[in-house]
């Protein structure tokens, strides 16, 4: 008849270990932002960088942010698309004043 | 005395107004008093389990009114009519209507589980039920590993942990042999003496014509046919 | 009290099927942790690349010839440089670099030849000719260290040798993991560029409030050019694991589906044994509430521990074991592709999002299919 005590104590210990890596994530994003992100940050400025290396396949899924409406389409006419890294990459969005 | 069951003019139709419609009881006038063990005898299809299941509040009636120790059963919203079942009946059901993958102690406790009762009293009630019908070495067994004898003892036990008023057993005898049937009716007769009503429906001999019975109540075809008080 | 013994039938229950409910426990913990590992893996991702990219350059001007991005001449960077509110403008050196040997693609970026140190260079970035420093994805794929040199060939399919200066730490992988940094002079004469030319400009304004103006100024200066804003960047980088990409469609609308499947089959009514059993329970006394909470009890047992396991699954999954089950299918055809070392950044919300979506459903499922049973007479629900 202890069924519900050991379900309860179950449950009560999966939700502590979840919060206790949320917690620890928690730190770790405290921590690394002190540490870590300045000095990524002086990278991007000093390498003049726009885009994460991700994606190698194409110019376009390498620097989708340099990358044009129609630069997927301009390789040449029966180009493979990069799966799946075309279809994560959202196409590319420009201020209205753009063409 | 006045009568602790009480029946005017009780019908009961299933699937009306459908192709299958089907008249299972009609116009049933009787009553049964306080500490009776009543026998409603007939032959299949005579409406003695529909009777019962009414008495019961397991059913609504098509017409007519219940009373039982008084109150009109038939007209209790569902909720009230739930407590009135709970508190005042326990059945034996002729297919036992065991849970056969839940153990013997599960099974006789099921009862009490949406009750205000701790759990550790549950246990001791449950396993006193259980001695007193003489399997509490089967406590922890799955019924499904029982004899057909033991089943019914389980079936027994279920029915007698509420501590009801009036115990109503459907057709006890039908998966037992002539030896077990007469332990069974020690058993209802050890119940009887403890002040409880019984209410049984048979087609069996041995159940109708035991000393025990002080009433029988003869039906046919949805009828009452005649009442004999011995 | 009550509501703990029904609790306590509840797990009798579901243990009398004690397979079937662990199992189906184990794949909706599996599907659970799958999406939450997309959710998480995406988020970190998303938010990484926006905290990185505000420091990229403000504004970047290409120039468009025949739709291709073209060489800029620096005589147009002067121009933009005596744009009102322009305070730089800066040439940058880099293009793509396909290495037949191991079939990668790297990005080859030239630098002033006096540049400050990184922290993230493990050595230092090129400060002479015939230097670089390279990302760990180069090194790792070919094998090179600091001190090696990694022949790459020119545009004039001479091998050019360059001696390894630094190498780019782990940490700033996600930035750097294809990049060889050569010294300025040395990107040119690699590429064969004509005198007076560079890949695009990095341009500096005054007043951030003031760069679109600035780059409408840029547009209507030179027609053929792209100015791109530093904002715009950052949307790219919003914009990505959208849900509306193709990626995330499918994988959303095959768990969808999957669970419509389990939905609809315990929804399309209980089996002739449920509903007796239902009908034992009321015939000895169980009221309509007692039933409903137990079959939300059991609903409950199996989505909770779920979603629960899904959910510690898919954090370690992703920031402690790098995503590895997940980076192989976002890869693609990629030959370098960093190692996911995420800083975990999560969203609260998603994990209330998922939460709700995964228990309410299967809570209501196993509900509502008993309720019919639940409020019928017991005599009807016996008979089945």
């Amino acid at each position: 008849m202890n069924k519900h005590r050991f379900f309860i104590g179950l449950t009560l210990l999966q939700t502590i270990f979840l919060g206790l890596l949320l917690m620890h994530g928690e730190a770790r994003v405290a921590t690394l932002s002190g540490q870590q992100l300045p000095a990524l940050r002086a990278t991007v400025r000093s390498l003049q960088l726009t885009d994460l290396s991700l994606w190698t396949e194409a110019r376009y899924t390498r620097h989708p942010s340099q990358a044009d409406r129609f630069t997927p389409f301009q390789d040449f006419p029966s180009a493979l698309e990069h799966f799946p890294a075309g279809s994560i990459m959202a196409p590319v969005r420009s201020d209205s004043s753009q063409p | 005395m006045d009568a602790l069951i009480r029946t005017e003019n009780l019908s009961k139709v299933y699937n009306p107004r459908r192709p299958d419609e089907f008249q299972a009881l009609a116009d049933i006038s009787l009553t049964v008093a306080p500490g009776e063990v009543a026998v409603f005898k007939g032959p299949s299809g005579s409406g003695k389990t529909s009777l019962l299941s009414l008495i019961g509040c397991m059913s609504r009636p098509t017409a007519g009114r219940i009373l039982v120790a008084g109150k009109d059963v038939a007209k209790l919203p569902e909720r009230f009519l739930t407590r009135v079942r709970r508190d005042t009946f326990g059945f034996i059901f002729q297919q036992f209507n065991l849970i056969r993958d839940l153990s013997v102690l599960e099974n006789v406790l099921l009862p009490l589980y949406p009750l205000k009762t701790p759990l550790g009293e549950m246990r001791q009630r449950g396993e006193e039920a259980l001695a007193r019908l003489g399997i509490e070495n089967k406590v922890s067994l799955k019924v499904r590993q029982l004899s057909g004898g033991e089943q019914q003892r389980v079936a027994i036990a279920r029915a007698l942990i509420n501590d009801p008023q009036i115990v109503i057993a459907d057709e006890p005898t039908a998966h037992l042999d002539s030896r077990l049937s007469a332990d069974l009716l020690d058993i209802l007769g050890e119940i009887n003496r403890l002040g409880k009503t019984i209410l049984i429906a048979t087609h069996d001999p041995l159940v109708y014509e035991h000393s025990l019975v002080t009433r029988t109540i003869a039906m046919k075809d949805g009828r009452v046919e005649g009442v004999s008080q011995i | 009290m009550r509501h703990l013994k029904i609790l306590e039938y509840a797990l009798s229950s579901l243990l009398r099927r004690r397979y079937k409910n662990l199992s189906l426990v184990a794949v909706y913990a599996f599907t659970i942790a799958v999406l939450a590992s997309v959710l998480f893996l995406t988020h970190a991702l998303k938010t990484e690349a926006t905290r990185l990219l505000v420091d990229a350059p403000e504004l970047v001007v290409q120039r468009v010839s025949a739709g291709r991005h073209d060489l800029m001449s620096t005589e147009s960077g002067e121009r933009i440089g005596a744009i009102p509110g322009v305070a730089a403008s800066r040439p940058r050196y880099w293009g793509y670099y396909y290495d037949a040997l191991t079939e990668a693609n790297y990005t080859l970026l030239g630098v002033e030849s006096e540049p400050a140190g990184l922290e993230m260079v493990e050595g230092r970035l090129p400060a002479a000719p015939g230097e670089c420093a390279i990302g760990q994805g180069v090194a790792g794929i070919r094998k090179v260290g600091i001190g090696d040199d990694l022949i790459l060939i020119d545009s004039d399919n001479i091998g050019t040798v360059l001696e390894v200066a630094g190498v780019f730490r782990s940490p700033s992988d996600l930035l750097t993991n294809d990049l060889v940094v050569l010294g300025r002079d040395d990107l040119i004469r690699f590429f064969g560029y004509p005198p007076g030319r560079a890949t695009d400009f990095a341009v500096e304004v005054y007043n951030p409030a003031e760069v679109d103006t600035i780059a409408g100024k840029i547009k209507r200066l030179m027609p053929d050019s792209r100015p791109i804003t530093r904002s715009e960047i950052l949307r790219t980088y919003a914009g990505v694991f959208n849900w509306r990409s193709g990626m995330m469609l499918t994988v959303f609308a095959a768990a969808l589906i999957a669970f419509c499947i389990l939905a609809w089959d315990k929804a399309t009514g209980i089996s002739a044994e449920e509903k007796r059993e239902i009908g034992i329970l009321k015939a000895i006394g169980w009221e309509t509430s007692d039933i409903l909470e137990l079959k939300f009890w059991e609903g409950m047992a199996i989505s909770l521990t779920s979603l629960l396991l899904g959910l510690m699954a898919a954090y370690l999954h992703v920031f402690f074991w790098g995503a590895t089950v997940l980076s192989p299918v976002i890869k693609g055809w990629s030959v370098l592709f960093p190692d996911f070392r995420l800083i975990p950044f999560i969203d609260p919300y998603q994990i209330l999002v998922i939460s709700f979506l995964t228990v309410t459903p299967y809570v209501a499922s196993t509900v509502i299919p008993s309720w019919k049973a639940a409020v019928t007479d017991p005599e009807t629900a016996m008979r089945g």
